[in-house]
């Protein structure tokens, strides 16, 4: 799909940036009656990838995606796209939503009720004046693409939820624009259509290579159908990695929390091992003398009594019933079984090992008593640790430590 | 858990209650056939039915009996002299160019101040709101009459002020006109389109906005492929509504046209039934004006059933607000101007004259007494007597609408008859048929019964013309509410009785209230449904404001003062209560 080069722009060249980060969001800041949505967001969108970005409701993601549309006014800070600065609060540049050249996938699809699908689609091209043939053979190219043929003249309102998805993203891709915003376009849908629609998105993006900002509340979405993922918590970003980086190894407890390691419990290091280049192996000991062996992928090597969190995911703890050897250098403890919920192909377990209660996941074919002793071990290199401040178990207090923490 | 092999005793037990005996009728067919839960809405509907059908079908047979008094053959001979009679033609000729002109400008402020209302930073925005509908609540007539205290020519409070400071001249405004009739009908039928458009434009998706802005139109061209677009099936209802209530309005041009010997087919109908009447006559504009009315009813459905957008979706949006720049002050203008119009000067004006021992067209603050408030409240017997019977009939009149209305509400909207979409036509068909037509039908019928000269015959017409407001307002609300609430207590073993009292009315008050106080106020306001049917000793407020007119202005200020202070008490509570059925 070829890139549309918007005229009587100012020129990125004599700013001197860098041509590689295409979408360059820098500071921005916003208030909405006295709450801060934004407070210094920044990132970079390299040219044909996607960026995600991803958080709790409220984290202000939105506001990010929709002061790049235009649709909010920063209070603060400059949005670049390709060579035009769209947004730069201190030379009072800001586009109207129509200058500024891109697609954009709603939430509630914002499908025309008062339009047919045609009409939907063709849009963005009337507006811009191309000729009715031309309107016509590019929304039937775009409506095939999207799975839509032949449905053109159907009103909008007469289509599923999962088509009027269709129309949208019809309309966000229509006119070539150079750059698709995505704000939760899949969030509406159930889950098994938001599955589908979820690989649909994904072969279309291979297949037309568009530069996208995509905005999502669920991992699994922002993990499938990025290049790179920024994290977003309280208007502030927690952190940016490809996905199998921020899978595996999330740069702040937030993170890791909202990645799914649901078991995470404060310590210190009680013996830091050498780096040796690689990742410091080291042993943290928990509140209560629980001792588990991790790895620290951090810049500085830990020391002896630092104050870390460890965390580690559910699903990557082992359950035996005593008799199993598990592999060498393992944690293991024995626990106790507190509950189990029956999930089909899995069980949900929460363990009582001393004074914590972990979180396990056990195969959907055995059975676990309340009460039961039970070995639970999990790896050390599937268990992470974060620094964290001397009286500070709250994970938020951790946020100034992500460029520590992040990838090297 | 079991498996289920065999009969489960829960299911039967379940199937034996009371809530699904109704649904089922093989349970317990003897119950269901006299319970009060259909009888009482069935009566209700009845009621309505024949409120509605007895004046069109005493209309339509008098429409063809012509000859002398008591000595009636069957003739289209009326319908013949009607359309031979050329005051006819310019009768219909100044309503429809009335109605159509004001539709039109009631349109264009409804729209505007609406939009001023929802959508931009305007200053005061949350205080227009309240005050662009009080002319909804004040009454058309006494704008009417108030309007002449300001603008008739040489006369007119506005008409001096412009010869005293501007030297224009002393007949500069002429209320007395068609424009007159336009322009006080397009001020008080605006908060009607107001009240039209202002909820989808406050629950309008804004991101149907937003995509049209980043897929490249700009502010015109969303305003022209989106939000107007959206916004017109609520304007063309409004726009409807307000052509078929202001060209079938009496009061207003029997008080700005029927003076300069003007007529529109409200007044003509009046003049008909004055001695010496020709009922045959009348009752064949009534036949012609219903007919209208049905047309219109059947159009508005298949527009209704067409259009698959009927509604905007919305859940609580927050809609972007245009900032409008130097821009907020013209629509600051706007909203002061139509203010001032529609509420502020007219105020002023009868203020004024109420005041004064005699209206010189110029304030004499000096002399300014009380007296006439004196005279109305406690010495004038016609005035005294307006006041008492009009606080009767709107007292009993809104409370026997809202019980009917409560129970046709039920009927419609839980009822299991398949005649209800059919009864919901016919019982809202007097909403379109002008006040004074309606009366004439109820003349015609009850004429030569004891109700003749009663205050019962004025309650019989103001219930059948406006009891379909208080239907439609308490049936939203059940609407809303979901039959669920109710299956639940009957569930639990409450009767349908004790359901009603302590689920259903509970819930639905805040409807009650507002349809209550609705009827309340139409009912104190009401001229054309009366004016046919009231006798000696029987006038309302309204009614003695058309007598005194002629007599003395200060009484008729005085009168209109009070009723708009009624009316006013009846706007806070309103608001107080604030409810759909404005929505509705």
């Amino acid at each position: 799909m070829k890139i549309k080069k918007p005229k009587g722009m100012t020129s990125a060249a004599a700013d001197g940036r860098d041509a590689s980060s295409f979408v360059e969001v820098t500071g921005l800041r916003k208030s909405f009656d006295g709450t801060m949505a934004l407070q210094g967001v920044s990132f970079e969108v390299t040219l044909g990838t996607t960026v995600s970005l991803l958080g709790p409701s409220g984290c202000g993601k939105t506001t990010v995606l929709r002061s790049i549309a235009g649709l909010e006014t920063p209070d603060a800070g400059r949005i670049r796209i390709g060579e035009t600065v769209v947004f730069d609060s201190e030379r009072r540049v800001s586009f109207a939503p129509e200058k500024r050249q891109v697609g954009m996938v709603f939430q509630s699809y914002a499908v025309w009720p008062h339009m047919t699908v045609a009409e939907n689609v063709g849009f963005p091209l009337k507006i811009r004046r191309v000729a009715a043939a031309e309107i016509s053979a590019r929304v039937a190219d775009v409506l095939a693409l999207v799975g839509l043929e032949g449905l053109g003249r159907r009103p909008a309102t007469n289509l599923s939820g999962g088509q009027q998805q269709r129309v949208a993203l019809a309309r966000a891709l229509v006119h070539e624009p150079r750059l698709v915003l995505f704000d939760e376009p899949l969030s509406n849908l159930d889950a098994k259509l938001r599955d589908q629609m979820r690989t649909e998105l994904k072969l279309l993006q291979d297949r037309l290579g568009f530069t996208a900002v995509y905005v999502t509340h669920d991992q699994e979405e922002a993990l499938a159908l990025s290049d790179n993922v920024v994290v977003m918590n309280h208007g502030l970003v927690e952190g940016m990695a490809e996905p199998r980086e921020l899978f595996a190894r999330p740069a702040t407890p937030f993170v890791a929390d909202f990645l799914g390691f649901d078991n995470m419990f404060p310590g210190e290091v009680s013996e830091p091992g050498k780096a040796d280049g690689g990742p410091q192996p080291v042993e943290v000991t928990l509140g209560d003398g629980m001792k588990l062996r991790s790895f620290w992928r951090g810049g500085e090597p830990l020391r002896r009594g630092a104050q870390v969190m460890l965390a580690f995911r559910s699903e990557r703890v082992n359950l035996g019933s005593g008799a199993s050897p598990g592999s060498a250098g393992e944690n293991r403890f024995e626990g106790s079984v507190e509950a189990s919920v029956y999930l089909g192909a899995y069980q949900d377990c929460l363990i009582r090992v001393g004074a914590l209660q972990v979180r396990a996941v056990g195969p959907g074919d055995s059975t676990f008593e309340p009460g039961e002793r039970i070995l639970v071990s999990v790896r050390p290199e599937d268990c992470i640790v974060f620094p964290r401040g001397k009286n500070d178990n709250d994970e938020r207090g951790t946020m100034n430590d992500k460029r520590q923490g992040g990838k090297t | 858990m079991k498996t289920a092999s065999g009969p489960d005793p829960n299911l039967v037990s379940l199937r034996d209650r009371p809530s699904t005996a109704a649904r089922a009728p093989s349970g317990h067919p003897a119950r269901v056939l006299i319970s009060p839960q259909v009888l009482l809405p069935g009566l209700a509907v009845l009621i309505g039915v024949a409120l509605v059908a007895s004046p069109f079908l005493a209309t339509t047979v008098r429409s063809v009996l012509a000859g002398p008094e008591g000595d009636l053959v069957p003739s289209l001979r009326n319908f013949a002299a009607l359309f031979q009679d050329q005051r006819f033609y310019s009768a219909l000729g100044v309503t429809v160019v009335t109605g159509l002109a004001a539709t039109a400008l009631s349109c264009f402020f409804g729209l505007a101040l609406a939009w001023i209302v929802a959508r931009t930073d305007t200053p005061g925005r949350s205080w227009f709101d309240t005050l662009n509908l009080v002319p909804f609540f004040l009454s058309p007539f006494v704008g009417a009459v108030s309007w002449t205290y300001l603008a008739a020519p040489n006369a007119g409070l506005l008409n001096a002020v412009a010869s005293r400071y501007f030297s224009s001249p002393a007949d500069f405004l002429n209320i007395f006109s068609v424009g007159g009739v336009i322009w006080v009908l397009a001020l008080f039928y605006t908060p009607y389109v107001y009240l039209f458009v202002i909820g989808p434009m406050r629950r309008m998706d804004p991101a149907l906005e937003d995509a049209a802005r980043v897929h490249g139109a700009g502010f015109l061209a969303t305003v022209r492929h989106v939000t107007a677009p959206l916004m017109l099936p609520a304007l063309l209802s409004g726009a409807l509504i307000v052509f078929v209530t202001s060209a079938g309005l009496f009061d207003v041009p029997l008080a700005l046209a029927s003076p300069r010997a003007i007529n529109t087919i409200p007044t003509t109908v009046y003049s008909l039934v004055q001695y010496p009447s020709d009922y045959g006559k009348a009752a064949a504009i009534g036949v012609l004006v219903m007919a209208v009315t049905v047309f219109f009813a059947l159009a508005q459905r298949a527009y209704l059933s067409r259009r698959s957008y009927a509604t905007v979706t919305g859940k609580g949006y927050r809609p972007r607000t245009v900032q409008l720049g130097k821009w907020r002050y013209a629509a600051l203008a706007l909203e002061l101007f139509y203010v001032v119009c529609g509420v502020v000067l007219p105020m002023i004006a009868l203020i004024f004259v109420s005041l004064s021992p005699l209206w010189t067209g110029w304030p004499d603050f000096a002399r300014m007494s009380l007296a006439n408030f004196d005279q109305v409240l406690f010495h004038h017997d016609l005035a005294r007597r307006a006041l008492v019977n009009s606080l009767i009939v709107a007292v009993l009149g809104a409370t026997i609408g809202v019980l009917l209305g409560t129970l046709q509400s039920y009927y419609l909207q839980r009822g299991r008859s398949r005649l209800r979409t059919m009864m919901d036509s016919v019982l809202s068909l007097p909403l379109g048929i002008p006040g004074i037509i309606l009366g004439l039908g109820i003349l015609i019928f009850l004429i030569r019964t004891p109700l003749y000269a009663t205050l019962w015959i004025i309650l019989i017409a103001y219930v059948a013309r406006f009891l379909p407001l208080a239907t439609r307002g308490i049936s939203a609300m059940l609407l809303a509410l979901g039959g669920d609430l109710e299956e639940s207590a009957r569930a639990s073993g409450a009767s349908w009785a004790q359901t009603v009292r302590l689920i259903v009315l509970p819930l639905i008050k805040p409807a009650l209230v507002a349809a209550w106080l609705m009827l309340f106020v139409i009912f104190i306001r009401e001229l054309g449904a009366s004016i046919l049917l009231y006798a000696q000793g029987t006038e309302t407020i309204s009614v003695a404001m058309v007598i005194l007119g002629e007599q003395n202005f200060g009484h008729v200020a005085a009168l209109a003062l009070v009723q708009t202070l009624m009316l006013v008490a009846a706007f806070m509570l309103f608001r107080l209560t604030r409810s759909s059925i404005l929505e509705s």
